[in-house]
């Protein structure tokens, strides 16, 4: 069934979380990672070029502690933004890895989730703790600006929506997705309680500004449509351990992709009777990083803890396996 | 079973798996693991018995509280495969082990951190155990009886006094520091423990077997059994284990606290200086009869010298706090690893068989016969060049790179060593040791050297750069280096090693059409030459021109059939070209080939074997929508998939 194309890049002692593509470079991705499977021990970001041959890394930055995330500037193709295990939030410039140009300090747990505004009025970020709040950051100030507070259990995702301003989702423990508005310090707008376990992740569709996708520790994939929270537009089954990622496609109104402790990536489209569309079963442990390119149709990457991103084209065309020399 | 309740998850109800903070303080065993006494029961109780008072009818209370909780347990089967929730409670039992020091520059603030870190925790856990034990009462006394200290309350807050009282007291006799060394060791696998339960129970609800074969099962079981420690923790456990006398762990403290105030020293002296620590803490009159003065030299040898490792250890990927000195492995490969079970280890002649296999074109004896010469006669350089040139054609690189870097640390000026170098960096990605490699190549080759600057340092250690994309300019540098070489033969005298550096460079920076006419240029010059139309494949493949890629394989099997590389690659190109019941057939081959080699009887060992291969193969596999055979890749199961695909165990044809 699958026609797509692999390949792999290797990240080598390395447990990837996360992978971002650049929104401004097609070619440019980023990975969260952590050794000993971000348990213990230090963390790196790694930026890799698509174009390069092998491995295509250009470039690592390290954090004494694992990275569980990062987010890409909007504003500035050299920015990324990461988040860490001891809670720190750090602000580098891909030009120059020797450190951090800022780091931000408040969360009092790890810091599992970031994401950029998506929408173009301003340029802040959000990060999701296990200390239960998310926080509002203006990327040139050191101290946060709001603190969301109203989670039960650990955040575990946050993302903005592409169409509303400053309206957040986030995802936790406590099984709930909470909306936020970020511009009034108050406690959540809608709390939905989405999954009987802990919800892992949430995506907003591109195309539909009130529909949202959540997943958990049951296993599905429910899609709610926010104005009529009851219960959710579509459920998603299939796959057979905790879903870790979701992320709707940038290119398809009805099509995302999720990742999964099964240890495959998959690819659905909602609106068609057989909803998964593609199985890919590429990894040899939990994967838990997904993301779509906004500049390629059907590419995908995913990172999983067998240390290896890996890039789907899920086009006929081939995405080049390396060959070496 | 398990499966079942992993996928139907119930609300919220006592979740083995998210309750485990409060589990972990009192013992959550599985029911089917046995009784374990409660943590702060030291086993070897005897020797407190006096103070401990009654044990059987507080041993009688632990056990009904054990039972009713391990029943409570089993009643609350394992729900939905949270990890999340596991990874929270185990970073944070992590992090009571591992706190990191403050976000600063010099490493060794951590390191330092790091020994009082180790300290306070190991007395962290001492008052841990005190609060949860019904017994813990006993701790307190035996300390004060033995030492006249102050309660444990009080070590905790400043383990550097205790320290200090420990020493000026002065009044260790030896069945108190026996005693003393005993509860410490006792006490020191108490925070193992702690994340040993943790691991042990997420592997309890583990049934799958899909996830028993998971690097992270394999890392949560060491966890359990308590051998894995963090890397960053492992010259702690090694003091802790050579700690024989409760006086080394005061010594650690004040140590320690010295430490504290070495932070703003650089490196090496630092080393210098802790060695004059232990000069100086070696002449403090502290009781030497329990420790003999061998045995607290060897001790205290050992421990410097394993902190002069680390000072030394410059992989970051082991010491993540030295993030000062280098951001990227940019030593890989130091220390190659040779196969433990290398049948043809005796061989009396192992150089002259290995170059017959090679010439036979049985890469994987060849391999080991090399591996024999290098071991025999480790300062051969040919050997190592040998083994090193083998692995590369053996689809290795890692391999590779190790042993040709051996190769050209005992001969610098082996220009065959460092062009092959540089062909497997270009394939790890590691651009500027391969441009380093082929400026190497020059320098080392008498025809060319003239053209090479005279200001460079020939063997100054590379700068350490947190990248391993090569600066524009050394990538210009090396390719005018090589024009200049292709230029002054010109005509008909082409070099076929100059154009081979070229096309290794421009793959580098991937300019294929511009490697495909070098790779044409040397193969003019050397028709026969299977590594070269190799290389021409792999440019040819990498431009997406794989038929033609196809076609330069081809011709390379043909001069040398053994090549497992080529035959890699070529499984590659038929992927590429959407014949992949083809590429399963040669990636087969190739590890029939692999496995053919490694001499009768000899163990699945992972080394000998490509990952690389194997991983293609899945990938392929996954296009072929073959899930039922994933398996068997998993378990690299040659024999299945040979018959699925219909692929023969060729030896070497």
């Amino acid at each position: 069934m699958s026609k797509g194309r692999v390949r792999f890049l290797r990240t080598p002692n390395h447990h990837g979380y996360s992978v971002k593509f650049s929104p401004f470079d097609p070619n440019l991705i980023a990975a969260a990672t952590g050794q000993n499977f971000g348990l213990s021990g230090g963390g790196k970001l790694i930026t890799a070029d698509l174009g390069l041959p092998g491995d295509s890394v250009l470039c690592c930055f390290d954090w004494k502690d694992a990275l569980f995330d990062l987010t890409w500037s909007e504003q500035n193709p050299h920015n990324i933004v990461t988040a860490s295990g001891d809670g720190s939030l750090h602000f580098w410039d891909i030009t120059k890895p020797q450190a951090p140009l800022m780091v931000y300090q408040e969360h009092l747990k790890e810091a599992y989730s970031l994401d950029w505004s998506q929408t173009r009025d301003h340029q802040l970020f959000i990060s999701a703790s296990w200390d239960t709040t998310l926080k509002l950051w203006d990327p040139n100030r050191r101290k946060s600006i709001v603190t969301m507070t109203g989670h039960e259990a650990n955040v575990y995702q946050c993302a903005w929506s592409p169409h509303l301003s400053g309206c957040v989702a986030s995802v936790s423990g406590d099984g709930t997705l909470r909306m936020w508005n970020t511009t009034k310090e108050s406690g959540p707008s809608m709390t939905i309680h989405a999954v009987d376990g802990e919800a892992l992740s949430c995506d907003w569709c591109k195309y539909n500004q009130n529909i949202i996708a959540t997943a958990g520790t049951d296993a599905r994939i429910l899609g709610w449509d926010l104005r009529q929270p009851r219960h959710p537009v579509f459920v998603l089954t299939g796959h057979g351990y905790p879903v870790r990622r979701v992320k709707f496609s940038p290119f398809n109104e009805t099509q995302l992709a999720s990742v999964s402790y099964d240890f495959t990536t998959r690819l659905w489209d909602h609106s068609v009777p057989s909803p998964c569309l593609e199985v890919m079963e590429s990894h040899t442990e939990f994967v838990y990083g997904l993301d779509f390119s906004n500049h390629q149709e059907s590419v995908m990457a995913d990172c999983a803890w067998d240390q290896t991103i890996g890039i789907y084209n899920m086009n006929n065309r081939t995405l080049p396996l390396n060959q070496p020399l | 079973m398990a499966l079942r309740n992993l996928v139907d998850a119930q609300c919220g109800e006592g979740n083995a798996l998210v309750r485990l903070t409060q589990h972990v303080t009192r013992d959550k065993s599985l029911a089917d693991e046995g009784l374990r006494w409660p943590q702060g029961r030291p086993p070897t109780q005897g020797v407190f018995k006096p103070q401990y008072g009654p044990p059987t009818v507080v041993g009688d209370q632990l056990v009904e509280e054990f039972m009713s909780e391990t029943q409570q347990a089993a009643t609350t089967a394992p729900q939905a495969f949270r990890m999340d929730s596991l990874l929270q409670e185990m970073r944070e039992i992590e992090s009571m082990r591992a706190r990191s020091g403050p976000m600063r520059g010099p490493g060794i603030a951590d390191l330092a951190s790091e020994a009082s870190n180790w300290a306070e925790e190991y007395l962290a856990s001492e008052t841990h155990v005190q609060e949860i034990s019904p017994g813990g009462d006993w701790t307190k006394e035996f300390l004060e009886q033995q030492h006249g200290l102050t309660s444990p309350d009080i070590i905790s807050d400043s383990d550097t006094r205790w320290a200090h009282e420990y020493l000026n007291e002065n009044l260790i006799d030896e069945a108190a520091s026996a005693e003393a060394s005993k509860w410490v060791e006792e006490y020191n696998p108490q925070e193992d423990s702690e994340l040993a339960r943790t691991a042990n129970e997420l592997l309890g609800t583990v049934d799958d077997p899909k996830f028993s074969n998971t690097e992270f099962m394999k890392f949560i079981k060491k966890l359990g059994e308590g051998t894995k420690t963090d890397v960053n923790k492992d010259w702690s456990e090694e003091f802790l284990t050579l700690n024989t006398k409760g006086a080394a762990g005061s010594l650690a403290d004040s140590w320690s606290a010295e430490f504290m105030k070495e932070h703003q020293q650089p490196h090496e002296r630092w080393g210098e200086e802790f060695a004059k620590q232990l000069g100086s803490l070696d002449n403090m009159t502290i009781d030497s009869e329990s420790m003999s003065t061998k045995e607290k030299e060897n001790f205290w040898q050992s421990l410097q010298d394993e902190w002069e490792k680390m000072a030394r250890e410059d992989e970051l990927t082991e010491h993540p706090w030295l993030s000062e000195f280098n951001t990227s492995a940019f030593e890989p490969f130091k220390n190659y690893q040779f196969e433990e079970d290398n049948p043809l280890k005796d061989h009396p002649d192992p150089l002259s068989e290995g170059k017959r296999c090679l010439e036979a074109g049985d890469l994987p004896s060849a391999v080991l016969l090399f591996e024999a010469a290098a071991q025999q006669t480790p300062q051969n350089s040919e050997a190592w060049l040998l083994l090193g040139v083998t692995h590369a054609e053996n689809e290795q690189d890692p391999s590779a790179i190790s042993a040709l870097r051996r190769c050209v640390e005992l001969d610098a000026g082996n220009s065959v060593a460092w062009m092959a170098l540089a062909t497997s960096y270009t394939n790890e990605s590691y651009q500027t040791l391969a441009c380093n490699s082929l400026k190497e190549w020059i320098q080392t080759n008498s025809k060319y050297r003239h053209l090479a600057s005279k200001d460079e340092g020939v063997h100054r250690k590379p700068k350490m750069m947190a990248t391993t994309l090569a600066p524009r300019e050394l990538i210009q540098e090396v390719q005018d280096l090589y024009i200049a070489a292709a230029n002054q033969r010109p005509g008909e005298n082409i070099d076929s090693d100059v154009q081979c550096g070229l096309g290794v460079l421009f793959n580098l920076t991937g300019e294929y059409e511009k490697a495909i006419d070098c790779f044409h240029a040397a193969l003019s010059v050397r028709p026969k030459d299977a590594k070269l139309w190799n290389k021409l494949g792999a440019t040819l493949a990498n431009n997406e021109r794989s038929e033609e890629a196809i076609d330069a394989y081809r011709n390379a099997l043909e001069i040398s059939p053994g090549f497992i590389r080529c035959r890699y690659n070529l499984g590659i190109s038929c992927i590429n070209l959407g014949a992949h019941r083809e590429a399963m057939e040669h990636f087969l081959e190739a590890l029939n080939m692999q496995a053919a080699g490694r001499g009768p009887g000899g163990k699945e060992s992972s080394r000998a074997v490509s990952d690389n291969i194997w991983m293609t193969l899945r990938i392929c596999l996954s296009s072929l929508n073959a899930r039922h055979l994933m398996d068997a890749v998993d378990k690299r199961d040659l024999r299945r998939l040979n018959a699925e695909y219909g692929v023969g165990n060729s030896s070497s044809s």
